[in-house]
């Protein structure tokens, strides 16, 4: 038995985790489910000991976890595969397999041979017909995704923990997958299955526990809960259990197109199309991880991708973000951090460079002028501050990024790109940077946003697309309710590759 | 199930497998030396050069350890130094016994690793600024234990190491030691754990293996690797220098990327870093044989070494471990 209690993890000021409470029961699928940013990644990752909770205990067999520590998880029999993989590209199937517990000889070497042995016996158990020294980086995803599962199960866990397993597996290795893990089952394995595809969840699980924003709403036994039940647990609010309505739009003229994507595809998108219009706000929604981020990034040219694209006064897709940046198509990332504010550059600096950066490069940055540009844009966007030459690594979360958005005014875009643009962010920022991007549309550029936070969508945006592996599956119009959009997310996993295209056929 | 893999795939992999760059420039080192320098096969010629090689090819291993696993070692060269001046003041000034000397020359170059580790991995300062301070310091210990060049070793060590052993010369065993010695770490745990450690540690992390550890003892390997260069350096010059292991820093990094290392860490092999060590050695061989003159050498071996490693960079790109975007 493992029990988990009151789990909680604050991240700053920010909490990830309440006090989550659960009890897996050796011999039983127990389900997790829950939108985005509810917690089920840091609960997996707690158990998995990767990430510390701030409070709270884990209980194996009436033992506590050390907390924290990725190998005491692993003596006590918890083995985890992650959502995100925990694979070594550069390193052999084999090696990868096995790796952290491999067979060692007397004298402290590992033994090849029987780690060879071992590790074609999982191979052979999930049907894979690989040659085991072959680097993982060189696979197909789904095949890492098996591998992944592989070294969940050479471990031969007590406890294991499948973190969105299935997400890039193909229906004949779900198949195979659910006959091994209900086989496990049968020997008296316990196992926490973390999806969003309800069909999976139904299929195999017993029991189902819901999060929502970070606190568990209950655990209820499937064999008499109603997929509507469950997907009301995961919204919180009581809401139609007609399918989402899809009205075609009235709520907003059409206005000249400013970015046409055609058929994007690569290896995290599977044919995208899209239209954004001058004066457009278009969301993009749906579960974490389903290829947003990288329709996003294929847009401006930073990862390579199949397709055509098409811009006022540009056709043809970008080379790079600087390519698109020089067309008038701005992006701001989500990683405020690392990809977004230069942290240790001023102010004024920071705003300046979205201006200048287009420049060709040994032009001369005149300063005339620029400061005075750079003071309105800190005034008009409240940015608080001392000094407009003071370090921007000091400024607070919010304030940052309104520096970024200073600095995409500052270079007159036609076509701005947000990533997430409130995350971290304190409520009345929030809205100040809700008003700005309606300002920002009202003066004739299109926004295209994309963001995990369905409250945010539903407030800000004329249209919401809804993403599920690689495609749209789903376009929301007219008047947009955060439930709406979080469960037509959630319903956009539930129906079948094929139709998920045919609903995209039918909407745009 | 469909497989994307054939039969000439174990073949394609030894070729395009890093390591290969490394040999392949040793080879054409070697072709291009033979021409210019007919008596390369003689035995005396073989043992002075491997003589040569023998140092930089243990420094060699080491870097490539701590490269393996992310790192970088700055520092190798001072510690060089440190091992030499040691051994020889302690056997020439104060007396003690050669071997003594040489196990306190070495386990104080093993000290240097042992702080580089720790305030690498528990303090968490970036290891370019730790082993590139340390290096001054190593330095400057070693020009204050022997402010100038001077002393000796017994002259029997200084024989052995220009001699033969049953007909192979002896710097040649003494790199076939070093290279035992690796494959002891190599196939332990923690051969595969550098790897690991530096290919993705977020992932090592999650699958138990002790991150910290692994790479503080990376800097220990390093450091041993090059105590124990000093000591064969040491042999092979028979006195001490406070400047002796200058070069070896970079050289030995320019020697693990020749041989297909990875500088970003977690792919590479001690074997490639060896083929890169002999091709450094053999160009120098090179332009001194072409008669090219003095003032000139250094720039002519230094163009032959970047045009090496910029061919190192472009089987890299060619073999997809390098992505650029849409490439137009």
């Amino acid at each position: 038995m493992l029990t988990i209690e009151g789990l909680r993890k604050e991240y700053g000021a920010v909490v990830a985790l309440q006090g989550a409470s659960l009890t897996l029961v050796p011999g039983t699928i127990h389900a997790l489910l829950g939108a985005n940013g509810s917690g089920k990644s840091t609960l997996v990752k707690m158990l998995g000991g990767v990430v510390r909770p701030t409070k709270g205990t884990i209980w194996v067999d009436e033992q506590r976890l050390e907390v924290g520590s990725p190998a005491h998880a692993i003596h006590k029999g918890i083995a985890v595969s992650y959502q995100e993989t925990s694979l070594v590209p550069s390193m052999s199937v084999a090696d990868n397999v096995l790796l952290g517990i491999e067979p060692t000889g007397k004298a402290g070497y590992v033994a090849q041979r029987s780690l060879r042995e071992r590790a074609a016996e999982i191979l052979d158990q999930l049907g894979l017909n690989i040659p085991p020294d072959v680097p993982v980086g060189e696979l197909p995803t789904n095949i890492q995704h098996l591998l992944e599962i592989g070294k969940a199960l050479v471990k031969r866990p007590k406890y294991m923990v499948l973190d969105e397993a299935t997400a890039a597996l193909r229906r004949e290795e779900v198949k195979r997958l659910f006959s091994i893990v209900c086989s496990l089952r049968d020997e008296g394995v316990a196992i926490l299955f973390v999806s969003h595809r309800f069909d999976e969840v139904y299929a195999i699980c017993d029991r189902a526990t819901v999060l929502r924003n970070g606190a568990v709403v209950g655990t209820r036994s499937l064999s008499n809960t109603s997929r509507e039940e469950l997907i009301q647990d995961m919204i919180g609010r009581r809401i139609s259990l007609e399918p989402v309505q899809q009205k075609t739009g009235t709520s907003f003229k059409k206005q000249a197109v400013c970015l046409k994507a055609r058929s994007l595809t690569n290896a995290e998108l599977r044919g995208v199309d899209l239209e954004v219009s001058a004066g457009e706000i278009v969301g993009i929604g749906g579960l974490q991880g389903q290829g947003q981020t990288a329709l996003l990034r294929a847009l401006i040219g930073a990862t390579t991708v199949r397709g055509d694209l098409e811009t006022d006064g540009h056709q043809g897709l970008f080379r790079n973000p600087s390519h698109a940046a020089g067309n008038g198509v701005r992006f701001i990332s989500g990683d405020r951090g690392r990809e977004g504010v230069f942290g240790q550059r001023s102010i004024y600096e920071n705003i300046v460079i979205g201006r200048i950066a287009t420049f060709p490069l040994w032009k001369r940055a005149s300063q005339r002028g620029e400061n005075q540009a750079a003071r309105a844009l800190v005034e008009q966007l409240k940015i608080v501050h001392h000094s407009l030459f003071q370090e921007v690594r000091g400024l607070s979360g919010g304030n940052q990024q309104k520096v970024l958005f200073a600095r995409t005014l500052a270079s007159k875009p036609n076509v701005v790109i947000l990533d997430d643009p409130t995350k971290g962010v304190d409520v009345s920022t929030r809205m100040e940077i809700h008003r700005l991007l309606r300002n920002l549309a009202g003066e004739g550029v299109g926004l295209l946003i994309a963001s995990s936070d369905d409250e945010e969508l539903a407030e800000v945006c004329d249209r919401v697309l809804i993403m599920y592996e690689g495609q749209i599956v789903r376009e929301l119009t007219g008047d947009l309710q955060p439930s709406h959009i979080t469960k037509a997310s959630i319903e956009g996993a539930q129906s079948e590759k094929g139709k998920g295209a045919e609903t995209r056929a039918d909407s745009l | 199930m469909r497989t994307p893999f054939n039969l000439n795939q174990r073949a394609t992999r030894i070729f395009r497998s890093p390591a290969m760059i490394g040999w392949v420039l040793f080879l054409i080192g070697l072709v291009a030396n033979a021409i210019v320098q007919p008596t390369l096969f003689k035995l005396s010629v073989i043992n002075s050069n491997l003589g040569l090689a023998a140092p930089l090819i243990m420094v060699a291993i080491g870097q490539t350890a701590v490269v393996l696993a992310g790192g970088i070692d700055l520092s190798v060269g001072s510690i060089v130094t440190l091992t030499n001046v040691l051994v020889v003041s302690l056997y020439s000034f104060h007396h003690t016994g050669f071997w003594l000397a040489a196990i306190f020359g070495v386990a104080a170059g093993m000290a240097v690793g042992v702080v580089n580790g720790f305030i690498i991995s528990v303090v968490r300062i970036p290891a370019l600024l730790v082993t590139f301070a340390m290096m001054s310091i190593v330095n400057g210990v070693a020009l204050a234990i022997l402010p100038q060049p001077g002393g000796q070793i017994p002259a029997d060590i200084y024989q052995i190491y220009g001699s033969t052993v049953g007909g192979l010369p002896f710097p040649f065993l003494l790199i076939v030691f070093g290279v035992l010695l690796w494959m002891i770490f190599r196939y332990r745990k923690i051969g595969r754990y550098l790897i690991a450690v530096g290919g993705a540690d977020w992932s090592s992390r999650a699958n138990g293996i002790p991150v910290t550890k692994v790479r503080f003892q990376s800097y220990i390997l390093s450091a041993t690797f090059a105590s124990l260069a000093g000591l064969f350096l040491t042999s092979e010059v028979s006195s001490g220098d406070p400047l002796i292991g200058a070069s070896y820093a970079l050289n030995s990094l320019a020697a693990v990327v020749l041989g297909g290392t990875a500088l970003a860490g977690g792919r590479g092999s001690v074997s490639g870093s060896a083929g890169g060590a002999l091709f450094l050695i053999l160009v120098q061989n090179i332009v001194y044989f072409a008669n090219v003159p003095s003032y000139y050498q250094t720039l002519v071996s230094g163009l032959i070494v970047v045009i090496g490693l910029a061919t190192t960079g472009v089987l890299y790109v060619r073999s997809g471990k390098l992505h650029l975007t849409n490439g137009r």
